[in-house]
């Protein structure tokens, strides 16, 4: 290669690189929401739950928890960090029990109190009404009577209580000198809503910080034992960050420091590493940049998982220094680019696999790993002979087991005895899938067990079960919802719930609404009944005009509509619930205390309800997560296929085909059959992992394939130095993973370190031995 | 209303002496003449209750170490929404901590239990319990914790809520509360409590509204 080559291929290299980097900072976004694992083919209901986990008030929600000290002074803490918070500004709501009911919305009920429940004339008999003027005598005998005397004389009936009530009745959480406490009274809790979405993670850090600087000026002022621990949606998600990031950061270290030493005993030389990591790095650049062209964004959970499966990368590198540039020029098949080009093609039909999967994330994932492979193979046969001091990168001599180490006789019998103890040892495992995917929920157990505490203490919703409505505008979703009850009623008397919360006892459809106008009775007439009722009753004989011109107002008054609501506490949980979603409406009914789900899904199978969907977040995502197992088994056996047949085409001997593979499947059968005794349950995750091994393993096979055909004496030394240092440096960075506290980090790290150790293992014992030269013929 | 005052005390029978001796320091009395000189005569009693040691810190001391002792009450209602007076009378118990046992016996039977955290338990014969929870509705909360934290003698609750200030002597004293709380003055004008040592004898709750409340008592045999 002349040195003007040389510049000119490295300068290529630098521009594309330098364009493929502006690329992606300028045009492509890192998306770090959930929905890279949310399936495509969601159905619409399905969707819409997603969109409100993820935007809606629920994801806003930050949960406080003051804790240590005495009650006191928990009390005190919880009302001056609540002043506090509510003078900063930065956060949209706080609350912690001591306000009263929000008085814009108490006036709106008390307005519209003749509408919110069916009333007819026999609510306003004489009868009737002078036994509710009894009752509102013993009101005014009570603790409670300045509160009854102001209301009666607009409210002789009471309506305003029973309103109330009902709003009251939605679980609140137990009280202590005023304030919201757990039920054991050893925590102060509060609820602060956030004005953006729990998407939006930087939003969200600063108002955590602000949050705790200002419980951080509270305590300096009270005891200083009290302590404020933080939950909800984007507090979880950002100690995850920050967890993963620490983690990632030490083990990056480490990882680097072990492959330098890994590396400098390998080859003798520090510019091992430093060109080895160049195809690696080009991958996942130039992958990015694929998918900033393809989609415009990348999911952060793709990029992380797409900079693992590309650590196959780092093993072209290698099997370059080992062989020496030179075995590049060697024939097509016979010389390293040839079995290069192999291992790339077939790693690439396996990765190629996830693009079918449904699932965005995982789509996406196919894609930036297709390129990347093509980047890192490009980079690795173009790039790399032509920079200076390349062939300087020479092997030195490292322990290494011998090529056909295995006797013959155990040979035929290995095959066999990894299967029989495989079949073993999975049929004993009660359940070798893991369907449920909050089991590798990166949040901490203790962080998921505080959030439930405290969610549960504050009766804060739970919007994983509940039922969606569909419909053409708000007035039909209201009727709907309506028409529900009965059969809402239904599930409560059968246990299967505790309840639901409707909106319509607040907002009633203005179908009802208008027959309840008409309902009522004529105004001249309670006020007979009235007058009739007071005979005896000290009361005024005038004293209840308040009462007869609401009455009389209410008849011809115009309905409640949604937006009378606005800026109320109600009005926050009316855009919660009911909203626009592209051409139609929805309205969600948050299900409490679900006892049966499968009974709840059942009566809605049986007895369907036009526009009425019953969701159950759990079983939901179950059985997407098993239908997307099944279908990336199916994917990946037809891609074992499909590389088979590559396989076969090139390799020309169907006994050839099978030797190569053999190592592979029994590497993937081992590693599974370990993980299972591990007692890990294979995952989503899992099976990524086992697409790597499987890549890194065929590319195993193959060079100890060639080194056994190939020219023995030099290539078979060469392979096996490449192929320890491949398998060293794999399991070192993924031997690290699998002592992350994360589980799906550790889910990675210990399959692929498994399975790739496993299949050098058997890769250097299933190889014919150079010295009989078994198939070099 | 404070026209009413007088007639309806001339009417009830719980119009003791302590109500007519001195009507003008009830609250509004700024409406009347003599407001000035009753203003002048407390700001008078204050050394005077100094010198003979008798001030806040005795009274509530006194009237806390009393607090066990069962009480039977008579309460008489002016309310602008009725004619005549609501009256009914029963008994009063403090059961320590702090929850206050209100069980009116006539005109009918019903007892309210008024318990920390702002709850208040109605239980009637033959009905199932009823609680109504006044956290949220913190005016309602001080208007029914009031005669719970007098009747304990607690200061510091008192305090949080009202401007205290005593007059007399430990033998006629009269403890006057107003509203701190703008939430708490937009319903109530003035309390006043009269008592002997560490006996509350007399009670009269003056409304924005123009309700008046008054309650006479007594220990309960």
């Amino acid at each position: 290669m002349s040195e003007r080559n040389r510049l000119l291929r490295i300068g290529m290299w630098c521009a594309a690189a330098m364009l493929a980097a502006w690329w992606v900072a300028v045009h492509t976004k890192l998306r770090s929401d959930p929905s890279a694992m949310i399936p495509h083919r969601l159905d619409e209901p399905g969707r819409l739950l997603m969109e409100q986990i993820q935007q809606g008030p629920a994801s806003r929600m930050i949960l406080l928890a003051i804790s240590g000290g005495t009650l006191e002074g928990r009390v005190a803490a919880s009302r001056a960090l609540a002043e506090r918070l509510r003078g900063d500004g930065r956060l949209a709501t706080v609350s912690n029990g001591e306000r009263a009911p929000d008085e814009n919305l108490a006036r709106i009920l008390f307005e519209y109190r003749y509408l919110l429940r069916d009333l007819s004339e026999a609510d306003f008999s004489g009868p009737a009404l002078r036994e509710a003027l009894h009752a509102g005598l013993r009101e005014l005998r009570s603790p409670l009577s300045p509160l009854h005397s102001r209301l009666l004389p607009a409210d002789p009936t009471g309506e305003m209580a029973r309103l109330l009530a009902g709003l009251t009745q939605r679980r609140e959480p137990a009280r202590a000198g005023g304030v919201w406490v757990s039920p054991d009274h050893s925590q102060a809790l509060l609820i602060a809503e956030t004005p953006m979405a729990g998407l939006d993670l930087d939003g969200q850090r600063e108002r955590v910080a602000a949050i705790e600087g200002a419980f951080a000026a509270v305590r300096t002022d009270a005891a200083a034992a009290l302590r404020l621990s933080l939950s909800g949606p984007a507090v979880l998600a950002l100690a995850v960050e920050t967890r993963i990031r620490n983690e990632t950061t030490l083990l990056g270290l480490v990882a680097t420091l072990g492959l330098l030493a890994l590396l400098h005993r390998g080859y003798g030389s520090g510019l091992a590493l430093l060109y080895g990591s160049l195809p690696g790095l080009g991958a996942v650049l130039f992958g990015a940049a694929a998918l900033g062209v393809f989609y415009g964004e990348i999911h952060a959970i793709t990029l992380a998982l797409g900079i693992t499966l590309l650590d196959v990368a780092i093993d072209y590198p290698l099997h370059l220094f080992s062989h020496g540039p030179a075995a590049l020029t060697k024939g097509p098949l016979q010389g390293l680019g040839g079995t290069l080009a192999l291992s790339v093609v077939t790693t690439a039909v396996a990765f190629g696999s996830l693009l079918f999967s449904g699932l965005p994330g995982l789509e996406q994932l196919g894609a930036l790993t297709l390129v990347g492979l093509l980047a890192a193979w490009t980079i690795t046969l173009h790039l790399l002979p032509a920079l200076p001091g390349v062939s300087e990168v020479r092997r030195r001599p490292l322990p290494m087991p011998t090529w056909g180490w295995l006797p013959r006789r155990a040979r035929a019998a290995l095959p066999a005895v990894l299967l029989g103890v495989a079949v073993l040892l999975l049929s004993t495992r009660p359940a070798i899938w893991e369907d449920d995917i909050g089991a590798l929920s990166p949040v901490p157990q203790p962080l998921l067990t505080q959030d439930r505490a405290l969610r549960e203490a504050l009766g804060a919703p739970d919007v994983g079960q509940a039922l969606i409505l569909i419909g053409e505008d708000r007035e039909m979703l209201l009727q709907r919802s309506e028409d529900l009850a009965p059969r809402i009623e239904e599930l409560v008397a059968a246990g299967a719930i505790a309840g639901a919360e409707t909106l319509t006892a607040f907002l009633p459809s203005l179908r009802t609404q208008t027959r309840r106008q008409q309902a009522l009775p004529a105004v001249e007439q309670v006020s007979e009944n009235l007058v009739r009722a007071q005979v005896g009753l000290p009361f005024k004989p005038n004293g209840f005009a308040p009462f007869l011109g609401d009455l009389k107002r209410t008849k011809t008054m115009p309905p409640l509509t949604a937006e009378v609501f606005a800026g109320t506490s109600l009005g926050l949980k009316l855009d919660a619930l009911l909203g626009r979603s592209g051409a139609h409406w929805t309205l969600l009914i948050p299900l409490h205390g679900v006892r049966a789900p499968a009974l709840l899904a059942a009566h809605f199978a049986e007895r369907p309800l036009a526009g009425v969907s019953y969701l159950d977040v759990r079983a939901q995502t179950s059985r997407l997560v098993a239908g997307f197992r099944d279908r990336a088994l199916r994917q990946m056996a037809l891609g074992g296929a499909l590389l088979s047949l590559v396989l076969l085409a090139v390799l020309r001997s169907l006994r050839r085909t099978a030797r190569v593979l053999l190592p592979v499947v029994l590497a993937l059968i081992l590693d599974v059959t370990l993980l299972a005794a591990w007692g890990q349950r294979l995952s989503l995750f899992h099976l990524v992992s086992l697409l790597l091994v499987f890549g890194v393993s065929l590319d195993y096979s193959l060079f100890a394939h060639r080194a056994g055909t190939g020219d023995a004496a030099t290539d078979s030394a060469a392979a096996a130095h490449a192929l320890t240092l491949c398998m060293a440096s794999t399991v070192l960075v993924f031997g690290l993973l699998a002592w992350s506290e994360i589980p799906v980090l550790r889910a990675i790290g210990l399959t692929v370190a498994i399975g790739v150790a496993a299949a050098y293992l058997l890769v250097f014992a299933l190889a014919p031995a150079p010295a009989s030269g078994s198939y070099a013929t | 209303m404070l026209k009413r005052l007088p007639a309806s005390s001339a009417r009830s029978p719980l119009a003791g002496s302590h109500c007519i001796t001195r009507p003008g320091t009830v609250g509004g009395a700024a409406n009347r003449p003599g407001a000035a000189f009753a203003i002048l005569l407390c700001l008078c009693a204050v050394p005077q209750a100094g010198a003979s040691g008798w001030d806040l810190d005795r009274l509530m001391r006194a009237v806390a170490a009393n607090a066990q002792q069962p009480l039977s009450y008579r309460e008489e209602k002016l309310l602008g929404l009725l004619e005549t007076p609501l009256r009914s009378s029963g008994r009063l118990r403090v059961v320590p901590p702090n929850t206050l046992l209100r069980e009116v016996l006539e005109p009918y039977r019903v007892r309210y239990v008024i318990g920390a955290d702002d709850l208040i338990t109605m239980e009637q014969e033959d009905q199932p319990p009823r609680v109504v929870q006044l956290g949220r509705v913190p005016a309602a909360a001080a208007m029914v914790g009031t005669l719970r934290a007098l009747l304990l003698g607690d200061r510091s609750a008192l305090e949080q809520l009202y401007r205290l200030k005593v007059n007399g002597d430990p033998n006629a004293w009269t403890l006057e509360l107003e509203p701190r709380d703008t939430e708490l003055a937009r319903h109530i004008d003035l309390l006043r409590v009269e008592g002997t040592e560490g006996h509350i004898r007399f009670l009269s709750i003056l409304e924005r509204n123009g309700d008046h409340t008054r309650m006479e008592l007594r220990p309960d045999e």
